[in-house]
């Protein structure tokens, strides 16, 4: 873009009749390009600035509304800077071939806006971007862990001098669980804080021009909420209340769901709540705070995870390549409950392979997952157990009964079959997922196991064909072959996988997890993802019957895996036709 | 029931063509033999004055579609497609063509025939035919109008309606009975097999003067319109030949039906197979009435041994009957291997995480 192209398209949006009196840009703009020109807007004649950012055509020009205080009204999509939001930055496409277009097209966008906003038609788009008008104002910036409810209330503010945050919370309790605290901090000091909600379909106009509300206008603008409260809990939250300082936040329902949250300080010299009934010569001066969301309800599904997921609790047998990536993607899931069980340290050698890299070699795998976690994520309530599963189940270090699913990411399936047993022998209907996966990238499966179908993890290894004895079914390696290699001795031994490996079987280990904790898988099936042979091939292992078989033809089968006569969950259907019987 | 799978795994590496050696022995033939006439063609085009042709060639038949089994009572034998850059129009007589192909291999062995459908180079020992290559002459669809290949038919004595260039698709079968099992390896591996122990089962029960028995290319096309796979565990892919053949069968007794004879002025029981692609005839359309009747009972037969060897829960006793039907190459286990044996409690798995 250079001087002469401007004076093109200048001449040609003049040619346009789309502004007249087109002329260069005036102060505070005159070193930028672009221009200005005047258009009339249902019968008000403004003068719009088309400012050319230096990248342009490669972003949005940017159009100004000069005078936008005169106006006397204010605008949705137009803040106090006078800048006409006509359409967001991300999400677009434009054709920088035809600069002249989009100037064209920016500028009509941007008249449109003006012209719904003057006649009042959007008054709506104040309440879904209330935030965004509110920040504008500048105040204080104050964390919210309370997740809006439908009632108002009480809240608390914790300042803590310390660490120099200020934080508002129902209880302390939502402060221990965002950080994953065991104690109290010191140096805090506590406020008085109300939450207050406005009704339903309530617009309010924030106060983009002029100054701030004062003590009138902000009553005026929150008389829903009050209109909307009983007596009883107007006195008690308001006006029996007693505080020189204090914050106020309140909640405008968005008709797209969620609430705007916006917060307003206060300091009253009598200590007048200033949305009390009677504060005729109360002293109170407002000032607003933006609300930073960290609350849970916020946080958690904007992470992609689904809300209702998080008090499942789940239990994590295997904290290794596998299971370092399923605590992981669990918990960014909205999975937040999770007990890991592994005996197991983390070795040098298995920097290459596991989430954790080098940085806790030596520490057991459990415990290094669980320190990760609560580190990089709010909310998560984690604990772990360094032990052997069948030991903690022995020694009552855990209880199956109290899970709601358990993961299994061993790839021992000596133990892997114990477990299965175990989850026919408890009452609670207990789903699970084995997952595993096998030597170099050939592939991966996960088991779900859903006790009150047929098919289970003794399935894969119930044939009627000797062929078949000890083998799992399953397998895209063919049978009686040995894979371990010894590295460096025989107690190390290992099997040959890459990372990739790892994270991909995890992946359709916790889609498999979550469609059993939100109810959409009930019956048990066999998942699995085939990678390439070539590696495998090529030193000289071969490839079971099963591994020729598309992804189509694996996805169609997936719940067709299990034997007539299965000893683990063929047993079941054999004592309720007895039951039946009686 | 018996488990009988594994003797059809013994059976078919018994009758299937080694890669290494009868294929090997036929492919080198095969190679001599275009040699050949890429080498002797030019001076036999110079006789006649016909301007020089090179030949390009195709593998044909159950060589190229893995379907072979080594013979019983004949020689070994490969087919071979002969394309030449001519229209039909260029030889209006194909036999002409045919002609300076014979004359371009005669003497190269013994034997070299002209036979209705193919030029045949036979290769001898102690004077009895051990291989032949049987040379199928066609006009390339790259020089016909229409973009079709033709087949040169006709011998030496042929009346003039009998010299015609048919048309005629070889690739197109191929490709055309293979298009189900794309992506389907181990579907495609059984419907091989199956082919193969019903040729071999032609061979043991139907005479060896070949009058009477059913052509390969008819048990491959009824096997085409029949044949699905079968497995004793889905999940393993584990194949079950038996019972996939009992199906094959049983299909292709439900298809025998009295079909209006055009020649005969009557309705005969007949079986019929269509090639799926040019020239569209019934593969059994040269089986007569009574060569019919003889296919329908033999294969009632076939049915009922595989159906006893179903039910039957001795592999030994199963096998017995099975060997009679399929040849001395079909195994019968002794009792003592058919045992179960205690398999040892610990096992090698690939498995992690």
């Amino acid at each position: 873009m250079n001087k002469a192209e401007v004076e093109v398209w200048r001449e040609a949006i003049s040619d346009s009749m789309l502004l007249y009196n087109i002329k260069q840009l005036s102060t505070p703009y005159d070193s930028a390009h672009g221009f200005e020109g005047n258009v009339r807007i249902e019968e008000k004649e403004v003068l719009l600035k088309v400012v050319l950012p230096p990248s342009f055509p490669l972003e949005l020009p940017i159009i100004l509304l000069d005078g936008y205080k005169k106006l006397g009204q204010a605008l949705p999509h137009i803040a106090s800077f006078e800048q006409v939001c006509f359409q967001e930055a991300e999400g677009i496409i434009m054709d920088s071939s035809r600069p002249l277009h989009i100037i064209d097209w920016a500028i009509n966008r941007a008249i449109e806006v003006i012209r719904v906003g003057l006649k009042k038609e959007n008054l709506q788009d104040f309440v879904e971007e209330f935030e965004v008008y509110w920040e504008y104002l500048n105040g204080e910036t104050i964390m919210n862990l309370f997740n809006p409810k439908t009632q108002s209330g009480n809240l608390v503010l914790l300042h803590n001098t310390k660490r120099k945050v200020k934080i508002i919370a129902e209880t302390q309790n939502e402060i221990f669980d965002f950080w994953g605290l065991k104690q109290v901090w010191d140096k805090t000091v506590i406020y008085s804080a109300t939450y207050v909600v406005l009704p339903a379909t309530t617009v309010i106009t924030p106060p983009i021009l002029g100054t701030f509300w004062s003590l009138e206008e902000l009553q005026a603008n929150v008389k829903p909420a009050k209109d909307a409260m009983p007596g009883k809990q107007k006195r008690s939250l308001f006006n029996n209340k007693r505080s020189k300082n204090g914050f106020i936040l309140f909640a405008l329902p968005r008709s797209s769901g969620g609430y705007s949250l916006f917060g307003v300080q206060y300091m009253s010299e009598e200590g007048i709540h200033p949305l009390a009934t009677d504060h005729k010569g109360a002293h109170i001066r407002l000032k607003p705070f933006t609300v930073k969301h960290c609350e849970k309800s916020y946080l958690v599904p904007r992470g992609g995870g689904n809300k209702n997921l998080s008090s499942k609790k789940v239990l994590l047998v295997g904290c290794g390549s596998v299971g370092g990536h399923i605590a992981h993607e669990l918990i960014r899931s909205g999975v937040l409950n999770l007990t890991l069980i592994d005996h197991d340290k983390l070795a040098l050698e298995n920097t290459f392979r596991h989430v954790l890299g080098k940085s806790q070699v030596g520490k057991n795998k459990a415990k290094a997952v669980e320190e990760e976690l609560f580190l990089k994520y709010p909310f998560v309530k984690v604990n772990s157990i360094d032990m052997h599963v069948e030991e903690a189940v022995n020694k009552s270090k855990i209880s199956l009964q109290d899970f709601d699913l358990i993961v299994v990411a061993i790839g021992s399936p000596t133990v892997e079959m114990w477990i299965n047993e175990q989850l026919y022998l408890i009452k609670h209907e207990l789903p699970a997922i084995f997952t595993w996966l096998e030597p170099l990238g050939i592939g991966g499966h996960a088991l779900v196991v859903t006790p009150k179908s047929k098919g289970c993890f003794k399935c894969l290894y119930t044939s009627e064909n000797e062929d078949f004895y000890l083998v799992n079914r399953a397998s895209f390696a063919a049978s009686g072959q040995r894979f371990s290699m010894s590295l460096t001795g025989c107690n190390n031994l290992f099997t040959p996988y890459g990372s990739l490996d790892a994270s991909r079987t995890a992946g359709i280990a916790v889609k498999a997890a979550i469609n059993v904790l939100n109810g959409k898988t009930t019956k048990s099936e066999l998942i699995s993802w085939k990678g390439e042979a070539e590696e495998f091939l090529h030193q000289g292992f071969q490839l079971s019957n099963r591994y020729s078989l598309s992804e189509e033809q694996l996805k169609a089968q997936r719940c067709s895996f299990a034997p007539q006569d299965c000893s683990i969950c063929g047993r079941t259907d054999e004592v309720n036709d007895e039951l039946d019987t009686l | 029931m018996a488990s009988v799978q594994k003797q059809f795994d013994e059976f078919n590496l018994k009758i299937r063509l080694g890669k290494f050696q009868e294929e090997q022995i036929l492919r080198d033939k095969r190679d001599i033999i275009r040699q050949k006439l890429k080498d002797n063609l030019p001076a036999v085009f110079k006789k006649y004055n016909e301007p020089n042709l090179v030949p390009s060639f195709n593998d044909q038949g159950s060589y190229e579609m893995g379907t072979g089994v080594k013979p019983m009572n004949s020689d070994y034998d490969i087919d071979q497609g002969v394309y030449f850059q001519i229209s039909t129009k260029d030889y209006p007589d194909p036999v002409v063509l045919k002609e300076r192909v014979y004359e371009a291999l005669n003497g190269h062995t013994k034997k070299v025939n002209m036979r209705r459908p193919c030029v045949t180079v036979f290769y001898q020992k102690n004077g009895e035919d051990i291989y032949h290559v049987d040379l199928a002459i066609y006009s390339d669809r790259s020089k016909n109008s229409d973009g079709k290949d033709y087949l040169a038919t006709g011998k030496l004595m042929s009346k003039p309606e009998f010299r015609i260039w048919q048309e005629s698709d070889p690739a197109g079968l191929t490709a055309k009975i293979f298009e189900r099992f794309e992506g389907d390896a181990n579907g495609r591996k059984q419907f091989r097999r199956i082919i193969r122990f019903m040729k071999r089962w032609k061979d043991v029960n139907f005479s060896s003067d070949g009058e009477g028995a059913p052509r390969g290319i008819a048990i491959m096309m009824s096997a085409h319109y029949n044949f699905k796979p079968h497995y004793s565990d889905y999940l393993t892919q584990k194949p079950n030949e038996l019972e996939a053949l009992l199906d094959l069968v049983q299909k292709m007794l439900d298809g025998f039906q009295n079909v209006w004879c055009l020649e005969n002025q009557k309705y005969e029981r007949r079986l019929v197979a269509n090639l799926p692609v040019a020239p569209y005839t019934d593969v059994y359309a040269r089986m007569s009435e009574k060569q019919m009747a003889k296919y329908e009972i033999e294969l009632k037969e076939l049915k009922e041994v595989l159906e006893y060897a179903k039910n039957e829960v001795d592999p030994t006793e199963a096998c017995k009957k099975l060997q009679k039907l399929f040849g001395d190459d079909f195994p019968v286990p002794l009792k003592k291997e058919t045992a179960r044996s205690t398999p040892p409690p610990v096992v090698s798995s690939g498995n992690a995480a």
